[in-house]
């Protein structure tokens, strides 16, 4: 098992690109190199551990009348492709019938027809899966700052997830449970430290009881915590942390939820709780 | 952000995209790919579904070292005051979270050894070779992980919902539950062991088995 870990902890450095050719972040500039982009925005944090951290872009309402046209045009180029791929799973299904060929033993299920209820268009398919990778290591200290340039909006915390074309993807998604932050353009959004509980106290596999150990804890930021020197006068501006619901697991990797964090997000159950409304999040 | 209904996006039985029958290498494809697929129309028949005509399975079976042992492998959920309809939902959800799961083992990459490397029948050969160990690896290991991965996410989705989990010999707990380590088991049947498992766990409190943690 630790040799598996091991395993997936080298994939997990290895598909960073990978996983970086879905974002959509630039990639972070060298220390001292830092030019603040006014139409673009930044997200900022700190980790001992060397993750990519993916996010969510979220379709907010100013981005929805854009976001709908596109959905408009994959959703007809679906359409189209069912149109081709139904008839000839039925020829090949007439064909396999009483057959013991092995490809018939294996046949793929019935096309369904996508239609406006029923075609999902999420972040992958839209690029709006945005991995945070290391930036720099942090002076006098283990821990590393992370830093990408990324397009403005609302944000919410995936979690870890590395993909490789051999080795599918890894990591843990924070499925059931997650903050969301707005990131304005010209600003560096800082959203504290990204800390790893279970790994940290040597667990390879969570437990299930009421001492269970997150796989990733987010520590809202402090103005106690370090900024790197190649900000120079750059504005820092701390994270306005929102609890935000569940989301898919788009990868198919292990899940989980964030800590809890105090006058921000909350659990009663498996229901997320916005602790500054005391309600469910927005969804 | 909106929650697809189902947050596996796994439809393997209705979707255009699915695993099965696709090569694991695709696999890692599985997320993008079902994304864009066709969601199933909604499952309103599970509206309908009597509790009464589910009959409870055999919970009943004399402990021992190697049961206990596997325990952490062979486990079902109960939770008190929970009716049917609620505790079905709960289990798709969480099934939704545990299929289609992505990881797969590619093997160790083996060198064409000499004399035939340089020759097409060599490096063919050897691809064919790195395929098929591939393949036995992923079969093996990568079956186990994925297979591991669904055990974690069940446990975990349901123990965010509050269930409680028990214990089972494996002959007693395959009767209503299911692995998913290389094959995936057709829908229908699937849905025909998460409803059994909605019956066990809104149904009287097992006295059997508990893991605690």
């Amino acid at each position: 098992m630790r040799r598996l870990a091991q395993a997936c902890a080298a994939l997990l450095a290895l598909a960073l690109p990978a996983a970086g050719a879905l974002a959509q972040e630039r990639p972070a500039k060298r220390p001292g190199e830092l030019t603040i982009d006014p139409q673009r925005a930044y997200i900022f944090f700190r980790s001992r551990e060397n993750f990519g951290i993916s996010f969510v872009r979220e379709v907010t309402e100013a981005r929805r009348p854009e976001w709908t046209a596109q959905r408009a045009a994959a959703l007809a180029r679906a359409r189209a492709d069912y149109d081709r791929r139904a008839p000839q799973w039925r020829r090949e299904e007439a064909q396999c019938r009483g057959s013991p060929a092995p490809e018939c033993a294996n046949r793929p299920p019935m096309p369904v027809m996508p239609t406006e209820e029923n075609f999902d268009y999420g972040p992958l398919v839209t690029g709006d899966m945005v991995t945070v990778a290391q930036w720099q290591r942090a002076e006098n200290s283990s821990a590393s700052f992370f830093f990408a340039e990324v397009e403005p909006g609302s944000y919410v915390l995936y979690g870890r997830v590395s993909t490789t074309p051999d080795s599918g993807s890894t990591g843990v998604c924070q499925c059931m449970g997650s903050v969301r932050f707005e990131v304005a353009a010209g600003q560096i959004v800082d959203m504290g430290e990204l800390r790893y509980p279970r790994l940290a106290a040597g667990q390879e596999e969570p437990t299930f009881g009421p001492n269970r150990l997150a796989s990733m804890e987010v520590v809202p930021p402090d103005p106690s915590m370090a900024l790197p020197a190649g900000f120079g006068g750059h504005p820092v501006v701390p994270a306005l942390l929102r609890a935000a619901g569940k989301m898919p697991n788009y990868y198919g990797i292990e899940i989980d939820r964030l800590n809890a964090i105090p006058g921000v997000l909350g659990y009663e159950r498996d229901r997320v709780i916005d602790l500054r409304t005391g309600s469910a999040p927005a969804p | 952000m909106a929650l697809s209904r189902d947050p596996g996006l796994g439809y393997e039985d209705e979707g255009v995209f699915r695993g099965e029958g696709m090569p694991r290498k695709l696999m890692p494809l599985c997320g993008l790919a079902a994304a864009l697929a066709a969601h199933a129309p909604a499952r309103a028949q599970e509206a309908a579904i009597d509790p009464a005509t589910i009959a409870l399975p055999n919970l009943v079976f004399t402990p021992n070292e190697g049961t206990i042992r596997d325990y952490g492998k062979y486990f079902y959920f109960h939770r008190d005051d929970t009716d049917f309809a609620t505790a079905m939902a709960d289990l798709r959800e969480c099934d939704g979270y545990s299929r289609n799961l992505s990881f797969r083992n590619a093997g160790t990459y083996a060198n064409v050894p000499y004399p035939y490397a340089g020759t097409m029948a060599g490096a063919l050969g050897g691809a064919l070779g790195n395929a098929l160990g591939a393949s036995i690896a992923d079969a093996t290991r990568g079956a186990a992980e994925r297979r591991r991965i669904r055990r974690i996410n069940l446990r975990s989705c349901m123990s965010f919902k509050g269930y409680h989990a028990y214990g089972l010999p494996r002959s007693l707990w395959q009767d209503f539950n299911f692995e998913e380590g290389n094959a995936r088991i057709p829908e229908s049947r699937r849905q025909r062991f998460l409803q059994i498992q909605a019956r066990v766990a809104s149904g009287p409190r097992p006295t059997l088995g508990e893991l605690v943690e």
